[in-house]
């Protein structure tokens, strides 16, 4: 059966190839699209590491940093206006932070570890940051005031970047770079939210606002009591300019900030979704209009099959197997390419688990499509009466 | 010609289902196309308040560039100041700050706005149409006014229906009084886009004014077209005398005088100085394009090829009386384009819906797309091309077919 079927695949290979060439090009649409989907959903769900409702962020600008001098120039300023924040009695707590979630700033760092590369997300931050985000330490402890008087530096790091550098062991008060050393290590944090990679190795620094250490970081970071009215951004920016009238001061919601930072990350995914849908549908209404076309055209050749007595749905099968050995054809290729991706480094971006899934997802939508697409035609064929096939045209 | 035009419609409406297909096709993927260059058209395109683009040079990133590292940011107000406004032979210079967003109080509520800080120079360069009032001059730039103008969006927010002009409003913990009201500008115009303005001077710092690398943008208005390489050049010139800040970690700053679109396509990679970026980015748009039409091509060929031996008869007919095969090549060409166009046709109409629909809801800010002239032109162009890269080769297939077996009913 598969033989006779090849051999009249065989039989009208310029047609079928570019056939194939559309199937082909329409798994590799619906797959990449169905492992962007389905690579977000997962990620969508897993834990943050943080909680970001009731979170404020206060912009300080105008008094920038010098990024080279050993100590900076506005440190005491920043240290007040963060003093004067934390005494608010709507403010549960309030830290600093370089790069908080849901910015478009983000501070990667490459590092050499035990002479291995490991890349890291870094934030640095004051030691109110745990509490204000409600971040959850799992080993060790998180930054302290007291850590003014260490002689290192003192870091806190993921459970993902802790897995990958430590294995089994324990990272509490190992060495990372000369005078850095592990002291905590927290749930895994996800700083670009619900669309971060799973894991995404991030990594803290501490910043001391009582001590020279470098340009202190310029984004407040607060926690307000629920249900906090707007009235109160204004009276924070009004204190803040009091204090320093030189800084001008933003004040945002996190949560609104999320929703920006999420809805630019997802259109594209939706408009790609969109414009695939577009294109299938356009391969498919194709698909049925060759095949409907085919098995007119091949009226005489049915009427004979049907003369020498096959059944109807005998005609019916073979039309729909055809299909799928077409289908098959262009889905092996298609595997075969596929498969080649995680030697491009694909599981960089994507896990296992959802490449695999993506592709069956898309072998059994592409399967599933070109069927419906033979349905038609293969039942026209099948009530090809022989008497009247066989004096067709 | 006009027979040929009869016979293609002819033949389009003999198989009236196959037709409907392939111009769902046909026009799905080009209205796409036409969407997307509209959005492409009104970024990079000269309309108001951005009339004058034609002949103005950006500059909207700098590299400190080290042995070690790069750094790239927006240039500080300190390198338009002395590099750019001072610029030889040229009609105006601006600095305007990258757009911010910020919240507005009134009444215990929040606006959120979009802010930029400029000189009164920006109202020359670009041409706003003030609905109401004036844009601030350059004594109140001088004095660091606290006036504002404002766009009509904004005005809606925040007064409803009442008059603008004179009322104040608190910014950055300070009241600003509004001095213009200008019509909304879409996101897609970059010089352009804000709700509001107010003179750089009134930064409550005026730290901004030593940076070489900060968050503003420069642009310089050149007196006519032809000035602009001489105005590249000359920047260049000046790129290399820039003293550097920190000689220890860097031995070069890397900056250039652009074009809207080359400005554009060197914000989208990752390496950005020394090669010609703009040229990059329209060989990657071509080639996304050709990719994008491929499948609906590949699909259109396959319908042709399929209705090759439906039609063998006609093609043994016209091959039995003496037609050439550059004559039916012709005519199948020329059947398929006179589809595409109908089909391009379509595309223009679902076109224009998806950009009214576009245009209506908030997905792009104040858009404002629009099908124009050139818009218009580009689809065509693509709906030709499309119908002839499709055409051919089924129009070659079919008339390879010979006179007899054609006649038998084809040849397999």
């Amino acid at each position: 059966m598969i033989r006779h079927l090849l051999k009249l695949v065989w039989h009208r290979k310029r047609t079928n190839a570019l056939l194939i060439a559309e199937i082909f090009a329409s798994f590799i649409i619906v797959f990449v699209v169905v492992t962007m989907a389905l690579s977000l959903l997962l990620r969508w769900h897993q834990p943050l590491g943080f909680d970001y409702h009731d979170v404020w962020t206060v912009r300080l600008s105008g008094i920038e940093p010098d990024f080279e001098a050993a100590d900076d120039a506005h440190r005491p300023v920043v240290e007040q206006l963060l003093r004067e924040v934390r005494s608010f009695p709507q403010v549960v707590d309030a830290a600093m932070s370089a790069t908080p979630p849901y910015g478009n700033a983000t501070w990667d760092s490459i590092r050499d570890f035990e002479g291995r590369t490991v890349r890291l997300t870094c934030d640095s931050v004051t030691d109110g940051f745990a509490n204000v985000m409600r971040m959850r330490v799992l080993r060790g402890r998180w930054f302290t005031p007291a850590d003014d008087a260490l002689s290192y530096q003192p870091m806190v790091i993921d459970a993902d970047v802790a897995r990958e550098l430590f294995g089994d062991r324990d990272p509490i008060g190992q060495k990372f770079d000369k005078d850095e050393r592990i002291i905590g290590v927290v749930a895994p944090y996800r700083k670009n939210g619900e669309v971060s990679a799973t894991a995404e190795h991030f990594a803290f620094y501490r910043k001391s606002l009582t001590k020279p250490n470098g340009p202190v970081p310029r984004m407040i970071i607060l926690r307000v009591r629920p249900g906090t009215s707007p009235d109160f951004e204004q009276t924070i920016a009004q204190r803040l300019h009091a204090v320093s009238p030189e800084t001008t001061v933003h004040v945002h919601r996190l949560e609104r900030t999320r929703d920006g930072f999420l809805r630019v990350r997802t259109s594209p995914i939706l408009f790609l979704g969109i414009v695939s849908l577009f294109l299938i549908s356009m391969v498919a209404l194709g698909l049925t209009g060759v095949l409907w076309q085919t098995v007119t055209r091949r009226t005489r050749e049915i009427g004979l099959r049907r003369a020498v007595g096959a059944s109807g749905t005998n005609v019916r099968a073979q039309i729909l197997g055809e299909v799928a050995l077409l289908t098959t054809l262009a889905l092996l290729l298609g595997t075969i390419i596929v498969a080649q991706l995680p030697l491009l480094g694909a599981f960089r971006l994507v896990q296992p688990a959802v490449f695999v899934s993506g592709m069956a997802a898309a072998l059994a939508t592409i399967y599933a499509i070109t069927l419906l697409c033979g349905a038609y035609p293969s039942w026209l064929a099948s009530t090809v009466e022989p008497a009247e096939a066989l004096r067709y045209e | 010609m006009q027979s040929y035009v009869k016979l293609a419609l002819k033949v389009l409406g003999r198989r009236k289902v196959f037709t409907l297909i392939s111009l769902f096709g046909i026009a799905m993927t080009l209205a796409v196309l036409v969407v997307a260059t509209a959005i492409l058209d009104d970024a990079f395109e000269p309309r108001a308040p951005q009339s004058r683009f034609d002949r103005v040079l950006a500059i909207t990133m700098v590299s400190m560039i080290g042995p070690r590292s790069t750094e790239t940011m927006n240039p500080g107000y300190r390198l338009i100041h002395d590099y750019i406004y001072t610029l030889p032979g040229i009609e105006a210079a601006t600095a305007f700050s990258e757009p911010a967003q910020i919240g507005i109080y009134r009444n215990g509520g929040r606006t959120d706005a979009q802010f930029k800080r400029t000189d009164a120079a920006y109202w020359r360069v670009l041409d706003f149409r003030f609905l109401a009032g004036r844009p601030f001059t350059a004594d109140e730039e001088e004095r660091g006014a606290l006036v504002a103008v404002i766009s009509d969006g904004l005005r809606k927010r925040l007064f409803r229906r009442e008059a603008a002009l004179g009322r104040s409003m608190e910014i950055d913990g300070r009241d600003f009084r509004v001095i213009g009201v200008v019509p909304d500008v879409p996101i897609t115009r970059f010089a352009a886009y804000s709700d509001v303005w107010v003179p750089h001077t009134t930064a409550r710092s005026s730290d901004y004014r030593h940076e070489l690398m900060g968050n503003y943008n420069g642009i310089v208005l050149a007196r006519t077209r032809n000035d602009l390489p001489r105005l590249k050049s000359e920047f260049a010139a000046r790129v290399k005398r820039i003293p550097i800040d920190d000689p220890k970690r860097f031995n070069r700053v890397a900056a250039s005088l652009d074009t809207p679109f080359e400005s554009f396509s060197r914000g989208a990679f990752p390496a950005r100085f020394g090669y010609d970026a703009a040229a990059v980015m329209r060989i990657i748009l071509t080639i996304l394009t050709l990719l994008f039409m491929t499948l609906p091509a590949l699909n259109l060929i396959t319908l042709n090829l399929s209705r090759i031996l439906e039609r063998a008869s006609e093609i043994g007919v016209r091959k039995a009386f003496g037609a050439s095969r550059g004559a039916l090549v012709m005519q199948f060409v020329f059947e398929n384009v006179v589809l595409t166009l109908i089909g391009g046709a379509m595309a223009l109409v679902t076109g224009a819906a998806l950009i009214a629909a576009l245009n209506r809801v908030d997905i792009i800010p104040n858009a404002q797309f629009a099908l124009n002239v050139r818009v218009l032109l580009y689809g065509l162009v693509l709906a030709a091309f499309f119908g002839i890269f499709s055409g051919v080769y089924p129009a070659w297939r079919m008339s390879r077919l010979h006179a007899v077996d054609a006649l038998r009913g084809g040849a397999q």
